[in-house]
């Protein structure tokens, strides 16, 4: 195996090399440490890197699988966590300047339960400023399939990292579909569980009512993988749950047969860039093969949600931000504080009638999943669009069909499901009922097997030769 | 856009002990005029809409004279 091919090769695959004494972990961190070293000053994918620190985990981790055996599928695995995930030692920025010298003394739980689970941290992946703003300070992310078009974000430097081989597996946050749009611009994959399923402690919070910490991947094995680590009760988040949290690999097969699917075409499939929809819609054709029933179902009001979740995030957010505006609002890049301060406005009826609108939400989704296992949609609607327009504001919405399952908490993968004519990866996502993201999961490998979109690569060396001319 | 005053708004910003430019001002009246539109439009449908225990929620809530809050 070159080193081309360890930097995108999935975890699982690496496990069993790893168990079988065939790589070192050594290997592996630096084949991927070479890979940053050559890309990440194009790419932005990594805010800071641990060169040092993943270096001396993977001669432990090494040791540690000589003498005794790999732990699990995630030892001696290189990871990378969104720089708002608190790392013990590590700084950790939010990519904000008011945050720029934050060094936690902790992990965030979910940071903790990797590392344990013998995950190597490579580094600390780019994100707009608190998820919500701009990428002022550190620069923004060139999606890897096309460097003047954007990623997506705010997981930006998570999907970066994943599409162009500089790391393995990494985590991200979703407020509103910051998972996955970034996974369906950049052709990898990401899971939003259900809100609750895994702590956000240590989480540098948006929205504390919308705000989920996910796995991102290049493959849904690899997603079920980092899920059954992350998820679970913890006592330092109270809105985590208490229920069991299932063997997510277990229940992978490569046949959908007699499974339900149901095609919301309200909202979600209107407005479609052309490619786009001819990519969703012949996914759509082979989840049948595969042995799915398609079902139109109705799933109204789903347009309204857009605003209405946006005044529930940032309300939270101002909620939270509003001691460190008061103290340092030019800190601030004008994005965030902007969006940020807008909370500030709502009156309290307001976001009590916005509460009132996600439970009549929640119902309507609810009624739209209870006959069927998963509800099928484009992840965004249209590919991935040049940075100038994000830069200048005018960026079209990635969140369109994200973010009413944001507000209503259900659980959404996104998965890669084709390109453009011009090479820019499609998304398709898929929504199934609170806690069983074992179903999107099962859904998704077994598309993902029929066709395997996630493996192409993008030709970053085409690129590096033409920066250099 | 008197849903977005700016001196209302400066005055809000204000009572939080926050200052404002004219210039995050102006890039806020729009958004906020248009979702405070959208927020009444929606007030009214969720008000027909919904049970009995909810409607009086609502009720307490379309007073915002700090009058009568029964």
């Amino acid at each position: 195996m070159n080193a081309q091919d360890i930097a995108y090769a999935p975890a699982a695959a690496l496990s069993a090399m790893l168990a079988a004494g065939s790589i070192s972990p050594v290997e592996i961190v630096d084949a991927h440490l070479a890979r940053i070293e050559r890309h990440n000053d194009a790419l932005r994918s990594y805010i800071t890197v641990c060169a040092e620190s993943a270096r001396a985990a993977a001669k432990v981790a090494e040791r540690e699988i000589q003498r005794d055996g790999s732990r699990g599928p995630l030892h001696g695995i290189p990871i990378a966590h969104k720089d708002v995930t608190w790392t013990a030692g590590v700084p950790t920025t939010a990519h904000s300047r008011t945050m720029i010298d934050f060094v936690p003394d902790e992990d965030a739980t979910h940071a903790r339960r990797l590392r344990e689970a013998g995950a190597i941290l490579l580094g600390k992946a780019n994100t707009t400023e608190f998820a919500c703003g701009g990428l002022e300070v550190f620069g923004w992310t060139p999606n890897p399939w096309a460097r003047d078009r954007y990623t997506g974000g705010s997981s930006c430097g998570s999907a970066s990292a994943l599409a162009a081989g500089l790391v393995t597996v990494a985590t991200g946050s979703d407020t509103g579909g910051s998972i996955r749009a970034p996974s369906a611009l950049c052709g990898t994959v990401g899971l939003k569980p259900t809100y609750g399923r895994v702590s956000r402690f240590g989480l540098v919070p948006l929205g504390w009512s919308m705000d989920t910490v996910g796995p991102m991947t290049r493959s849904v094995a690899d997603c079920a993988a980092l899920l059954h680590v992350m998820a679970g009760r913890d006592p330092l988040d109270g809105s985590s749950s208490t229920l069991p949290v299932p063997d997510y690999g277990a229940g992978l097969r490569d046949r959908l047969d007699g499974v339900l699917l149901g095609v919301p075409d309200e909202h979600f499939y209107q407005d479609l860039d052309a490619d786009v929809e001819r990519a969703v819609r012949a996914a759509l054709a082979r989840l049948e093969e595969l042995g799915a029933r398609l079902v139109a179902v109705p799933l109204r009001r789903a347009g309204e949600l857009l605003d209405v979740g946006n005044v529930l995030i940032y309300c939270d957010a101002f909620a939270l931000h509003a001691p460190r505006l008061r103290r340092d609002s030019d800190g601030y890049s004008p994005r965030a504080r902007r969006r940020i301060l807008l909370g500030a406005f709502y009156s309290a009826a307001e976001y009590q009638l916005a509460s009132q609108v996600r439970a009549r939400w929640i119902r309507d989704v609810e009624a739209a999943l209870a006959g069927v296992a998963a509800l099928v949609t484009p992840t965004v609607k249209f590919p991935a669009f040049p940075y100038a327009l994000q830069a200048a504001g005018k960026q079209p919405d990635t969140g369109l069909n994200t973010r009413p399952f944001s507000v209503s908490g259900h659980p959404a993968l996104s998965v890669p499901c084709g390109f453009t004519r011009d090479g820019l990866p499609v998304g398709l996502q898929l929504v199934a009922r609170a806690f069983d993201e074992a179903t999107l999961l099962r859904v998704g490998h077994a598309y993902e097997q029929a066709t395997r979109w996630g493996e192409r690569r993008p030709d970053l060396e085409v690129e590096v030769a033409d920066e250099r001319r | 856009m008197s849903d977005a005053d700016p001196t209302w708004m400066r005055q809000e910003l204000a009572r939080c002990g926050i200052t404002v430019s004219d210039e995050d001002l102006d890039a806020m009246r729009a958004p906020l005029a248009r979702v405070k539109a959208l927020l009444r439009t929606i007030r009214s449908e969720v008000a027909e809409d919904e049970e009995p225990a909810f409607r009086f929620r609502l009720d307490v809530r379309h007073d915002d004279s700090g009058g009568d809050h029964r």
